[in-house]
C-alpha cells in the first residue's frame, strides 16, 4: 500500500543551492553582506547576485532545525529586488526554491542508485515531474 | 519513482525509504490505499482511501467488481503505484 507524501523543502545544503543558483545562471559567493528590506546589513552565508539588478539576495540561518541542522532563508531589499527585476518577491523566491527542490532531489536520488529517465518535465502549473528508476531496474 | 516538485519548491509523490526525504525538510504522510488479500476472491485487492477500488484493467470502480484481483501481490501493488503516479 502507498503512501501520499509531501514534503516542505528547506533549504539547508549549500551545495545544492550553489548547484541550483548555476543552472538559474545567478551570480552568487559564499559569505558578503546584503542590505535587508530595512537598510540594514547583514552577513550572509550565500550572496546571490541575480542579473539585471544590483541589488542581492542573502541566504541567511533562520534558526536550528529540530534534528540540530541548520535551516536558511533568503533575505533582501524586496522592493528593489522588485522595482528593478519586475518580478514580485514571491516568484524569486519560488523560482530558487523550486532550483533549489530540484537539485536536492536530483543529487538524493542519484546517491540512492537511481537514474531519470530523461530530463526534468515542466508542466502548465510550473511544476516539474522527474521520473526516476533504480539502476538494474 | 515518479517526484512532483511545486512551484513554490514543495515535493509530492509516493512515499519511500530510498531517499532521505527528511532531510530535505518536513515531511507529512498519509496513506492512499490498503491492499489486502481477499480470501472469497481468492487474489489481491486494491482499495483507495479517498473512496473506490482498482480493477485489474486499471480503472477505479466505486465497488469491488468480480474481477478486481490480482494474482500477485506484486502486481496489485505495481497496478496501485502506476494508478497513483498518474495522478500526482
Amino acid at each position: 500500500m502507498s503512501h501520499f507524501t509531501k514534503v516542505a523543502t528547506k533549504i539547508n545544503d549549500l551545495d545544492a543551492l550553489s548547484a541550483a543558483l548555476d543552472k538559474l545562471g545567478y551570480a552568487h559567493e559564499r559569505g558578503g553582506r546584503v542590505r535587508a528590506w530595512d537598510g540594514s546589513e547583514i552577513d550572509a552565508a550565500v550572496k546571490i547576485a541575480p542579473p539585471g539588478t544590483h541589488y542581492a539576495i542573502g541566504v541567511v540561518p533562520s534558526g536550528a532545525d529540530a534534528d540540530g541542522g541548520v535551516s536558511y532563508e533568503l533575505v533582501a531589499d524586496w522592493w528593489g529586488l522588485e522595482t528593478t527585476l519586475g518580478r514580485t518577491q514571491g516568484a524569486i523566491t519560488d523560482e530558487i526554491a523550486r532550483a533549489y527542490a530540484l537539485a536536492r532531489v536530483s543529487a538524493a536520488c542519484e546517491a540512492a542508485g537511481y537514474m531519470f529517465e530523461g530530463e526534468p518535465v515542466e508542466q502548465a502549473d510550473g511544476s516539474i515531474v522527474l521520473i526516476a528508476t533504480q539502476w538494474g531496474g | 519513482m515518479k517526484i512532483k516538485i511545486l512551484p513554490n519548491g514543495h515535493i509530492e509523490m509516493l512515499y519511500t525509504d530510498a531517499i532521505p526525504l527528511r532531510e530535505i525538510g518536513q515531511v507529512s504522510v498519509r496513506r492512499a490505499s490498503e491492499v489486502e488479500y481477499d480470501h472469497a476472491r481468492g487474489g489481491w485487492t486494491v482499495k483507495f482511501t479517498s473512496g473506490g477500488w482498482l480493477g485489474a484493467d486499471g480503472r477505479l470502480a466505486a465497488t469491488l467488481p468480480a474481477g478486481a484481483v490480482f494474482r500477485t501481490r506484486a502486481a496489485a501493488l505495481a497496478a496501485e503505484v502506476y494508478y497513483l503516479e498518474a495522478r500526482l
